[in-house]
């Protein structure tokens, strides 16, 4: 069974198609990249899979179960750990064990349900895999570029997700950032096993099992190592 | 007089137990106006609340309670229009703000509505509240206090950032319409205690200094409820001690408070940053 199929998928806002017919199968455990230039729809792409986005044609199919209602998007989301660009974005003060405990909404506590001890060893456990243990206490405004994207993924990582989609996880970050990074997503992945979806836009530092290239709305594989979107 | 003199007066104690759930509970919904940068959408709620009652006038109602019907429908329907104009929210408010300004006039000068009467509804005395105002003022802060603890995370993934809010599942646009109309009823609600113009003192300025104090969610509201009780309590009864004007002793309080939190804090990084320093 594949962990993500994707079939003649096409979805655009405002009459404009900015994914046009794709179809894609990624097998669980695989980790694969999609190159595209900014504004290709890369991150349209992943909010279509995680159910935020309902497809114009096509089909969306995550470990065997179609996406259409809203107990399928649930499923989808309980099995998708997203990573986005990490920024901080508000003016609210939180540390940064509870902006990765946050990572545990919908699977351990949600409402009424209060986050519980083993929700809290998850965020350590989490925190120690991406060597963050010492900064837990630390507010999140106060975290570089590169220990905020270490935080993101310890959220996805504290959803026990089988899989992980990565939205550019490189960018804004300084080049030994972008050396470090993807040397520890790639330990984490093999260790983990967890099927894997990178998007970027830039040369990133990591051995993919595939590489796509998403331009015109569609997919194409590339065995380049050095495609021509750089 | 002693303060607990004044216990003897009703009009004391219904102006004290304003003081306390303003100023400890409404006071709350200014993390998230300020946190969301809300700011301006209260200015549309003021206008909107004016709209209200100019109606409210037309139809022989109350037109305190023109004025609140106005303020959660408008409050409620913010955002959706927003959403459908493909607009920001306070852009949103900027138009609901002229626009039911400019309706207001208009019935003004239509059905021959003295404007000074619509207007009331901006001013307010603390002492001059009602039983029905303290049962407004009561039913709004714990419908706050509820959501709080009811949906604390969800508040604070939203306060945090709202397009992970929506990736982990929570409907953003409804957490943030919810916000809206319950910021909307806050707002209306506190006017009566102190008047439009300075209902910041009470809303805002405990939440601006508690964020700048609080290491999280919980120390945040924690610290915007003391803040607002000292403004508002500490206000009332400077106000009363020494015979000043209420709304403004209050206000004052307010700015005084949020005053002395930030040199506190200005001082307290200074030593933090040289305590870095020394370390290195």
């Amino acid at each position: 069974m594949d962990a993500i199929k994707v079939e003649d998928l096409s979805f655009g806002f405002n009459k404009q198609i900015l994914i046009n017919h794709l179809s894609l199968s990624v097998k669980k455990g695989e980790s694969i990249a999609i190159l595209g230039a900014n504004g290709a729809g890369k991150t349209t792409f992943f909010k279509i899979l995680l159910g935020l986005y309902p497809p114009l044609t096509g089909k969306v199919i995550i470990l065997g179960r179609e996406i259409k209602r809203t107990e399928d998007r649930v499923f989808a989301r309980e099995n998708i750990a997203y990573v986005p660009q990490e920024r901080v974005l508000g003016k609210l003060p939180i540390t940064v064990f509870e902006a990765v405990l946050l990572g545990r909404y919908g699977k351990g506590f949600k409402g009424l349900k209060k986050p519980h001890k083993s929700d809290r060893d998850a965020v350590l456990v989490a925190l120690e895999m991406v060597g963050m243990e010492k900064l837990q206490k630390r507010d999140v405004a106060d975290l570089s570029g590169g220990e905020l994207q270490r935080m993101a993924l310890a959220r996805a990582l504290v959803r026990d997700a089988s899989i992980i989609l990565l939205d550019e996880p490189i960018a804004h970050l300084d080049k030994s950032g972008k050396e470090e990074l993807p040397l520890l997503i790639q330990s984490l992945q093999k260790e983990k096993k967890f099927t894997m979806v990178t998007i970027t836009h830039e040369s990133i530092n990591m051995a993919f099992d595939r590489t796509f290239i998403l331009s015109g709305g569609q997919l194409k594989e590339t065995t380049n190592e050095y495609p021509s979107i750089f | 007089m002693s303060i607990l003199a004044y216990f003897n007066y009703p009009i004391f104690v219904r102006a004290l137990l304003a003081s306390i759930l303003a100023g400890g509970i409404l006071s709350l919904v200014g993390v998230a106006i300020v946190v969301l940068n809300l700011t301006t959408i209260r200015f549309a709620l003021m206008h909107i609340a004016l709209l209200g009652a100019s109606i409210a006038i037309i139809l022989s109602f109350s037109p305190v309670g023109g004025a609140m019907i106005a303020i959660a429908c408008g409050a409620w329907l913010l955002g959706p229009i927003a959403d459908r104009l493909k607009i920001d929210t306070a852009l949103g408010g900027a138009l609901f703000m002229t626009g039911s300004l400019a309706l207001a006039f208009f019935l003004f000068y239509q059905a021959g509505i003295p404007a000074m009467d619509a207007f009331d509804v901006f001013t307010g005395n603390i002492l001059a509240l009602t039983k029905a105002d303290i049962y407004s003022l009561a039913i709004v802060a714990v419908v706050v206090l509820m959501l709080i603890i009811v949906f604390y995370r969800e508040i604070q993934l939203m306060l945090y950032n709202s397009e992970l809010a929506e990736t982990l599942g929570i409907k953003s646009k409804f957490v943030r319409n919810t916000i809206l109309l319950v910021c909307g009823l806050s707002l209306g609600v506190a006017m009566r205690l102190v008047g439009a113009l300075l209902v910041d003192a009470i809303i805002l300025l405990p939440a601006l200094g508690a964020l700048q104090i609080g290491t999280g969610l919980t120390s945040v509201l924690v610290a915007t409820s003391v803040l607002g009780l000292f403004s508002t309590v500490g206000g009332l009864l400077l106000a009363l001690k020494f015979n000043w004007p209420l709304g403004v002793t209050i206000t004052l309080t307010g700015v005084l408070v949020l005053g002395i939190v930030t040199i506190v804090k200005s001082i307290i990084n200074k030593v933090q940053i040289h305590n870095r320093r020394d370390a290195k």
